[in-house]
């Protein structure tokens, strides 16, 4: 036999094809992995940009990464250390705070600094979101139905949906279907009522998400991100040892020691078609490899619109896919630091803080008003700011006594007006460093380097279209069944023996490995 | 004295179809009406000397159904029909869509040429859903959670329904129901002010930009309702569709009272026994159907005591955020609009010049403020009615948004903003104008009992349709008070003067 031909071609590293990988070659495949970088991970890699300083480029925490796949996979073994974040501190406009500690009471206590009702409603609300994240968890890992379908796999799976929703009880299933069609700033208006506790619980329903707190659709991005769990407790955010290139090379090392052939430096050029059915890969270089079965962990909009010739797929399908949305709210900034900045609103004997996240969300206004600045191809001049200090979880992200930042900033346009260039990249970049300034004065005079991931960049690096971190909005209509194209949710593509397995397909984006594993299941169900 | 077995609580188009169904079926029905006219904010009062017009909606049309059962045209009622939506373009770009499809794909050949084509296949996309959406606004809401085998049956016909429409079809209506306005507009048309006066009924009523998740709902809803591009109004004005039912519920034996406000709903052991008027006088019925909104039921007409926190809380969880202003300008003469003919102005005037402009009037009412640039709707049914106005003379009717209720906006101001933006198109109008009349939300608030201004009884989003409406668990009009049911835009299927709800309510009972 060819050793140019494999049972299985997945097209790109990052997590999700890794996932995939992995789990074919455990079911008996032969599989290689293609990607065009010199190293596995896609989004899911950490640079080091200037010696000694590690930057997390783009994806820089761990959450949603599914249970099952940590130990099916068995991850802990192949490396993989998480570290849960135990605060989350957000600075107010006045110089206060609103932090949350691993304590409940001590989270407790800061939350009623703010309004004691809310601190009351705090618990209960936890309770609320925990239990409709666990009763819609058996979503995450099904393969979409086609609801005009009415074959047997589609009709099951179905009813599966339905027994999902049968079981909520009734004032949960009001609940959920209002979450999924209102506004996250709306949703939490009825819990809550200090401006910055909703500023710093809002943020879960914008993040990667091209809509401001008050738009309708955020509600649903809110309950996504509180699908996460670390060792089964919901909604916290873990940091991995090493970042989150940690998670990509220990999901690598599983899928090598499953039998996985990884090669780098290999970008694809063209998936190879005939007569309707996959047949290989043609990489840049000309060289070409064959398999029964090609998986693309790219982009929907990349597969299909730049590596599949369009006379190999439908009009429909490439009007779906064409019009799939992608606009990217999001950059990425780090910072090189000689030491630790001074958040003037952390008082004294908390300095336990910064081991934490640290939201740039004081309000849902001030969050809205980043919306408004970016939404017309701008962005943001006061953004708001998911940071990090990777060095003081894992000191090997820096060198001795010096400190990486890493900064998820919202909200500037991927279609920004003009484009993207290298003078307004310095210019948003000021941006960013003078609005965290404003609460840590120190910052400026700590910075060693400083690097920003616009979309731009984030689409030139790592081949994300748009620079999309979600390959593709979790809009209501680019969701489940209609994810990335109706009819073809499930994995499958127009193109027999084409797959697809990346955040384009359901559930979409973070760092989940739940498309990457259902595509597998959905492979193994024609390829058993 | 007379006792009444039903008495109803306001007299819009839903409590006057609620009247005349319950009279006709031997009931003795009293309807109060709290203003002196009948028909309450769907009324068309005399503002000027010998000019009448609105007071609060501007269009609208009762369900063919209830029209056909209740035979109103033998009452009185002559529709007129808007049938053509004009878009108002600085130098002379004007243009104008007719509700006759072939006529608008020439129109929009003209300008947006590669639009042209998918002008068809967008309006018969929107035929389906809206048709989905009449079906649905056919039935008292069916439970969506654990439904009885009657309701289950009504959910799977709305399924059979679709899955008649064809596959694909299909999860394209799926995808319409909760897409933003911007996306869909989008992915079928290229250019701006063509998307502008798509999405301009997609935020009427809503205090949404085109870019909110959901907006295609409120166009559909106005499509499903005959009150979308293309509306409707009546000889006398849209208060004549109220005056038509009132004649139709008075033949059936009903009585109808104006100046008598409920000021409470009297309950006894969680009961409703009658109703106290703002005279004192006491009425007492075995049901009373209030036609107010949820939350002035639930705060004013009825004491938060007598229900649980829960619903209470639900009851202020209710979106209302009333954004919508109304003008009625006395005019001495027609304005002359640049490079329109008097056949465009018998239709709908917007200003909605592109997605952008229409979610930048909406950024400053997230804030409280009015936009200086905001969307504005005219209309001028004098034209098509000149009963409406002595002989030569006329009115305009401008609906503007946003001006949000929270930000208390004066009304002097919103005049103005108003008249700066159509003088760009009528030059001439400020110098016509005899007499104004100005309605804020916070006009309707306290003149017409509507919860922050809210002419649909609560906004048109997804979040507040179908068995979420009013409140999730008491979407099929009855509360937890018994003998007290609601009828309102406030419920199923929500605003507009279709009469559905009225309908409905009387169905279930």
């Amino acid at each position: 036999m060819n050793t140019h031909h494999y049972d299985v071609i997945v097209i790109g590293g990052g997590h999700n094809g890794l996932v995939n990988a992995a789990y074919l070659a455990k079911a008996g495949k032969r599989v290689l992995v293609l990607e065009r970088r010199h190293k596995v991970g896609g989004a899911t890699v950490t640079e080091e940009i200037y010696p000694g300083f590690k930057f997390l480029i783009a994806s820089y925490l761990v959450s949603l990464l599914r249970p099952e796949v940590i130990h099916e996979l068995d991850l802990m073994r192949h490396g993989l250390e998480l570290m849960p974040l135990e605060s989350t501190f957000s600075p107010t406009l006045d110089g206060n705070y609103i932090a949350d500690w691993p304590d409940h009471d001590a989270t407790k206590y800061e939350i009623a600094r703010h309004s004691k009702r809310d601190a009351e409603a705090y618990d209960e609300y936890a309770r609320t979101m925990r239990r409709l994240a666990l009763a819609i968890r058996p979503l995450l890992g099904m393969i979409p139905p086609d609801p005009t379908s009415l074959a047997p796999r589609d009709l099951e799976t179905m009813a599966k949906v339905g027994g999902v929703l049968d079981q909520l009880r009734k004032e949960d299933f009001y609940l959920l279907a209002r979450l999924m069609t209102m506004s996250a700033a709306d949703f939490l208006d009825e819990w809550f009522e200090s401006p910055a506790l909703k500023g710093t619980k809002t943020t879960s329903g914008i993040i990667g998400t091209f809509l401001g707190p008050r738009s309708p659709g955020t509600g649903y991005v809110l309950l996504h991100h509180y699908l996460g769990e670390v060792d089964g407790v919901f909604r916290t955010w873990a940091f991995a040892r090493g970042g989150t290139g940690a998670v990509s090379q220990a999901i690598a090392s599983a899928a090598r020691e499953a039998g996985v052939t990884i090669q780098v430096n290999a970008p694809v050029a063209q998936v190879l078609v005939k007569n309707g059915v996959a047949s290989g890969v043609a990489l840049e270089n000309g060289d070409e490899y064959t398999a029964d079965i090609i998986v693309s962990n790219a982009d929907a909009k990349r597969t299909f619109l730049k590596l599949v010739e369009p006379q190999h797929l439908p009009d429909e399908f490439l009007h779906d896919i064409r019009r799939f949305r992608i606009s990217s709210p999001a950059c990425k900034v780090n910072l090189a630091l000689d030491g630790l900045p001074t958040f003037t609103a952390i008082p004294k004997g908390k300095e336990a803080l910064l081991r934490g996240s640290i939201e740039i969300a004081p309000s849902v206004d001030y969050l809205e008003k980043a919306y408004d600045d970016a939404k017309y191809g701008g962005w943001a001049r006061k953004p708001f700011m998911d940071a990090l200090i990777p060095s003081l979880l894992d000191p090997g992200m820096a060198p001795p006594g010096k400190h990486v930042m890493s900064l998820f900033v919202q909200y500037a346009s991927s279609d920004l007006e003009g484009g993207w260039s290298e003078p307004k990249k310095a210019e948003f970049l000021d941006v960013v460093v003078d609005t965290l300034a404003e609460y840590a004065p120190d910052l400026k005079s700590l910075i060693l380097h400083k690097h920003i991931m616009t979309p731009w960049d984030i689409e030139q690096m790592l081949g994300l279209t748009a620079g999309h971190i979600f390959h593709g909005e979790l809009a209501l209509q680019q969701l489940f069944f209609l994810r990335p194209s109706a009819q073809w949710s499930n994995y499958r593509t127009p193109i027999r023996n084409l797959y697809m397995c990346g955040s384009s397909t359901h559930p979409g984006g973070c760092i989940t490995g739940a498309p990457g594993r259902n595509a597998a299941f959905a492979i193994l169900e024609d390829r058993p | 004295m007379i006792t009444y077995n039903t008495i109803i609580l306001g007299s819009s188009p839903n409590a006057l179809t609620a009247a005349a169904y319950l009279a006709k079926a031997g009931k003795q029905v009293l309807v109060l009406e709290p203003t002196e006219y009948i028909g309450g904010v769907t009324a068309t009062t005399e503002f000027a000397n010998g000019f009448r017009a609105d007071i609060g909606l501007t269009s609208g049309r009762l369900d063919s159904s209830i029209a056909r059962d209740l035979q109103v045209e033998d009452h009185g009622l002559v529709p007129i029909e808007r049938n053509s939506i004009t878009s108002l373009l600085p130098d002379q770009q004007s243009f104008t869509l007719s509700s006759d499809r072939a006529m608008a794909v020439d129109a929009i050949r003209r300008f947006a040429p590669n639009d042209a084509e998918r002008y068809l296949p967008f309006m018969q996309l929107l035929d389906l859903a809206s048709d989905l959406l009449r079906s649905a606004y056919s039935m008292v809401p069916p439970a969506a959670h654990h439904p009885d085998s009657r309701e289950l049956a009504q959910l799977m016909s709305l399924v059979a329904q679709m899955r008649g429409f064809g596959r694909r079809e299909m999860t394209e209506v799926m995808r319409l129901l909760v897409m933003s306005a911007r996306d869909l507009l989008d992915e079928w048309f290229e250019h701006p002010a063509l998307k502008g006066l798509l999405a301009s009924t997609a935020i009427r009523g809503l205090t949404q930009g085109p870019f909110s998740g959901g907006t295609t709902f409120n166009l559909l809803h106005h499509q499903a309702i005959g009150d979308g591009y293309f509306r409707s109004t009546a000889r006398g004005g849209l208060g004549a569709i109220s005056q038509a039912l009132a004649t139709a519920a008075q033949a059936y034996g009903a009585t109808i009272r104006t100046s008598s406000g409920a000021l409470r709903v009297l309950v006894a052991d969680g009961i409703a026994s009658g109703v106290r008027l703002a005279s004192g006088e006491e009425i007492s019925a075995s049901r009373i159907i209030s036609d107010y909104d949820a939350r002035h039921t639930f705060t004013q007409l009825v004491a938060p005591p007598e229900l649980e926190p829960e619903f209470n809380r639900a009851v202020q969880h209710i979106h209302y955020n009333g954004s919508v202003a109304h003008i009625n300008l006395a005019l001495r003469e027609l304005p002359r609009f640049v490079g329109l003919d008097t056949s465009a102005l018998q239709g709908t005037l917007v200003i909605a010049p592109s997605l952008a402009y229409l979610e930048r009037a909406f950024d400053n009412a997230k804030y409280g403020q009015l936009s200086e640039q905001p969307y504005l709707e005219a209309s001028i049914p004098s034209l098509a009615d000149p009963s409406l106005a002595p002989a030569g003379q006329h009115v305009l009717s401008i609906w503007v948004q946003y001006v949000p209720y929270r930000g208390k906006i004066a009304a002097e101001r919103v005049l103005e903003v108003a008249l700066n933006q159509l003088s760009n198109y009528a030059p001439n109008l400020r110098g016509l104008v005899i007499a104004s009349q100005v309605r804020t939300p916070a006009d309707y608030a306290t003149q017409f009992d509507l919860s922050e201004g809210h002419l649909y009884g609560g906004e048109m989003t997804l979040a507040q349709a179908f068995f979420l409406r009013p409140i999730p668990g008491f979407a099929q009009y009855h509360t937890p008070i018994g003998g007290l049911d609601l009828c309102g835009a406030a419920t199923h299927p929500g605003g507009g003067i279709s009469g559905l709800a009225g309908k409905h309510m009387w169905r279930d009972s």
